[in-house]
């Protein structure tokens, strides 16, 4: 026995915290459920330290464990195993989960204060920290498989959190529905694994990946079907329209599962399926041009958004494009590095959105009732959301908001170091991470003169300039100049539970980048591979991209007065401002178009199903003429001819003979006593006659 | 002893089946309530006959036993018929048999 065999602890205490809080918690008081369930993901946390220090003491060959658990099916001569896979790559996965997991659990303390379903919130977020970890453990396809829907499932959930609202509820199943386009490609390319290798086995596929078992084609078709599934979970074009929806959960959510977990599934999934993409060249490239194009478009339409966490998700999408980039040139360590670093300055962002939100909130309910001490602990987002309805106040909107730093310095100063992280200022992780993608493209483009890859690292250049520009604009849009509204006026700091989740946050944000400067990730991560360094003329330009980034931005959006009407300056140059507007803002009309070419068809069917064919053929006329029709001639042919002829006759005909019958007989019994004499003699006669002559 | 009954009981048995063919006609043909009855008489006293015409013949006294007990039955039959057709002269004013058909089906 060694700790390994101990590793389904990891998912267990999760499962047993969702258990209390689902089916016990509500005997007890509310904290004690947020309690179970941050205790749950933090021993889940530990758990995982346990099994990364375990790992570590291996030697470098011998780190790919495989834990078998139990027998989950045998359907003839194929048996399906469930088990655990703990290598470099789920354990790094595991902490990353794990460890932002329990801090945004601990953060929701402070956020979700005062919900009406506080404790749900709780199930929910273990549930999801089960499911993810069995995705990120499982040894084979189908059990991933189990993990990748079972985040779905509490992607969705967490969306819809606040169901009241019919917007929410909209953008759940918009979540939910393209992500099964997603799954759709993703089981395909299982079952072309399991026909092509005959096991959905990690160690069986990929065994015969590296033994040649595969053919280049059907190794390219596995992996499109698979990054499919990718750009459904990870967000990428075409399928990423769900995640900007998404941020209509709890911010919390947003962080946790819409930016530094959930999402990055599919970049795990690539990484995970290495062997096979590398044996088919056409889909890395194509998974990496695909990724570079999500990181730049998601970027431009970042910079023109006005929703705190609108513009976040579009971060987000295109700070996956960077990782899927990554993945799919094959350069596994730099976007599960890009995908660590990303976890936590992510993570940070938008819980300082969250922080932000939240004080806006509280501002705009002091701001209503002057004087008055308003009972912070009494409402939450839904609640004021409510209230605010009739003036249309959006807590969300950077246009309301403006010189907030002084009114929340910790928010302000973690945010700062996320936002600088995430535009790539060196020393802070964000750079680290960027940077090795960038040199990973610059090295596989330029120096080994791929056009594909060569396009990627000048689409990952641009995004990276227009992620220092819009995370500029954010934050002096949100923290500078001066108030726009009452509610920024009147913001309070949010309480330490979540400013000290930040805090911690901004810690790794900034540090968690050196973990590779001198390459101890890539060789925990790929040991084979020679690790290259820092290439220092990316460096610089990508610094310098950043810097120029950052100063355009600064230039654009430096703290000054903005003529009446104009509620951004980019508005009011001719060629930008009309980007601005008719481009970027509504987001390239994707939605619209999706809308035109898939949405409102696929209505325009479900609606002819449901009312020409359902409705009208199969209720009004099958129903009716076919089905009612022929009941009714059955039930008239029983009535009629049967009930009433045949059975009612066969009754009235025999009433009818018995009266016949008794009728004639009747006439025997005359009354005259003569007749009966001479009856009674005639018997005499007939006996004696009888007697007389046998 | 030179006993001449066996030679002349055909006589005896003629006479009561005559009278009894006598009974039988008169309790057919006639409506009269008290024919009727005097017929019916008429018929056992027949039958009584035949009786007492065997127990001769035959040196047993069985025969005459019975006609005795006959005759009680007949008196105690009279009694009741005669009662019978009082009570029905008293509701119908008629003892003519054919009035009583009440009975018929």
């Amino acid at each position: 026995m060694t700790v390994f065999d101990f590793a389904w602890l990891i998912i267990i205490f999760p499962v047993i915290g969702l258990t209390f809080n689902a089916f016990f918690s509500t005997r007890f008081k509310e904290e004690i459920a947020s309690y179970v369930a941050i205790a749950a993901s933090g021993l889940s946390f530990l758990m995982s330290l346990v099994v990364l220090i375990a790992l570590m003491g291996l030697p470098p060959d011998a780190r790919t464990v495989h834990v078998p658990l139990y027998t989950w099916a045998v359907i003839g001569n194929f048996k399906l195993d469930a088990g655990l896979l703990i290598d470099p790559l789920s354990t790094t996965m595991l902490m990353v989960v794990t460890f932002v997991g329990t801090l945004i659990h601990i953060y929701s303390i402070g956020y979700m204060h005062g919900d009406s379903r506080y404790r749900r919130f709780f199930v929910d977020l273990n549930l999801f920290m089960a499911s993810m970890l069995i995705l990120v453990l499982g040894d084979s396809y189908v059990t991933m498989f189990v993990g990748w829907e079972g985040v779905g499932l509490c992607s969705y959930l967490l969306i819809g959190f606040w169901f009241e609202k019919e917007a929410n509820n909209n953008a759940a199943k918009k979540a939910f529905i393209v992500n099964r386009v997603g799954d759709f490609g993703f089981t395909l390319g299982m079952f072309l694994i399991f026909a092509t290798v005959g096991s959905l086995q990690y160690a069986d596929v990929f065994h015969a990946a590296e033994n040649g078992q595969v053919i280049t084609g059907v190794a390219t078709a596995i992996t499109l079907l698979l990054f499919v599934g990718a750009t459904g979970k990870s967000a990428q074009i075409p399928l990423y329209v769900w995640l900007p929806d998404a941020m209509a959960g709890p911010t919390p959510v947003s962080a946790l599962i819409h930016a530094a977990t959930m999402v990055t599934a599919g970049v795990y999934m690539i990484a995970r399926n290495h062997p096979l993409f590398v044996l088919a060249p056409f889909s890395q490239e194509l998974v990496a041009v695909v990724g570079a194009l999500t990181a730049f478009f998601a970027a431009t339409i970042a910079m023109a958004q006005f929703d705190i966490k609108k513009v976040l998700a579009y971060s987000t999408i295109s700070q996956l494009g960077f990782m899927v980039t990554a993945v799919g040139m094959g350069a596994t360590v730099a976007g599960i590095f890009h995908l660590g670093t990303h976890a936590f300055f992510k993570a940070l962002l938008f819980l300082g959105a969250g922080s932000v939100i939240h004080a806006m909130e509280h501002g705009h309910h002091k701001s209503q009732i002057p004087n008055t001490q308003y009972p912070i602990s009494k409402h939450d987002e839904e609640t004021s959301r409510q209230v605010d309805k009739e003036e249309k106040f959006d807590p969300n909107d950077m246009r309301l908001m403006g010189g907030l730093s002084s009114r929340m310095p910790l928010t302000f100063w973690t945010y700062v170091v996320g936002a600088a992280s995430l535009a790539g200022l060196v020393p802070l992780a964000g750079f680290w991470s960027k940077d090795e993608i960038l040199g990973e493209a610059f090295a596989k483009g330029m120096t080994g003169a791929n056009v594909p890859f060569m396009i990627a690292f000048w689409l990952l250049l641009a995004a990276a300039f227009f992620t220092a520009f819009y995370i500029t604009r954010q934050v002096l849009m949100v923290f500078f100049g001066r108030p726009r509204h009452a509610a920024a006026a009147h913001a309070p700091e949010s309480p330490r539970v979540m400013t000290y989740v930040l805090a911690i946050l901004a810690f790794f944000a900034a540090v968690a980048g050196f973990i590779n400067v001198t390459g101890l990730f890539t060789h925990w991560l790929e040991p084979e591979e020679l690790f290259a360094g820092l290439n220092l003329g990316v460096a610089v330009t990508s610094i310098a991209v950043a810097l120029l980034g950052i100063g355009l931005g600064y230039w654009v959006y430096r703290p000054r007065p903005l003529p009446n009407g104009v509620d951004d300056p980019l508005r009011t140059p001719p060629v930008v401002g009309w980007v601005f507007t008719k481009v970027l803002n509504p987001k390239y009309w994707v939605d619209e178009v999706y809308d035109f070419l898939f949405v409102n068809p696929f209505k325009r069917l479900a609606n002819f199903l449901a009312f020409t064919i359902d409705w009208r053929f199969w209720h009004d006329w099958f129903h009716d003429s076919v089905i009612a029709a022929a009941f009714k001639r059955t039930a008239r042919f029983l009535a009629n001819p049967i009930d009433l002829g045949i059975i009612d006759g066969a009754v009235n005909g025999l009433g009818r003979v018995i009266n016949w019958c008794s009728s004639k007989l009747r006439q025997v019994q005359t009354g005259y006593v003569r007749n009966y004499a001479l009856s009674v003699l005639l018997g005499v006669v007939v006996i004696v006659a009888y007697f007389a002559l046998r | 002893m030179n006993d001449v009954f066996p030679q002349v009981l055909p006589l005896y048995l003629g006479l009561s089946a005559v009278l009894f063919s006598i009974g039988v006609i008169g309790v057919l043909v006639r409506r009269n309530a008290i024919i009727i009855f005097m017929s019916v008489e008429l018929m056992l006293n027949s039958a009584n006959l035949a009786f007492v015409a065997f127990a001769r013949y035959l040196h047993q006294l069985d025969g005459q036993i019975i006609v005795f007990f006959v005759m009680t039955v007949a008196a105690a039959e009279v009694a009741v018929g005669l009662a019978l057709i009082v009570a029905i002269f008293k509701t119908k004013k008629s003892i003519n048999v054919d009035d009583i058909s009440t009975m018929k089906g």
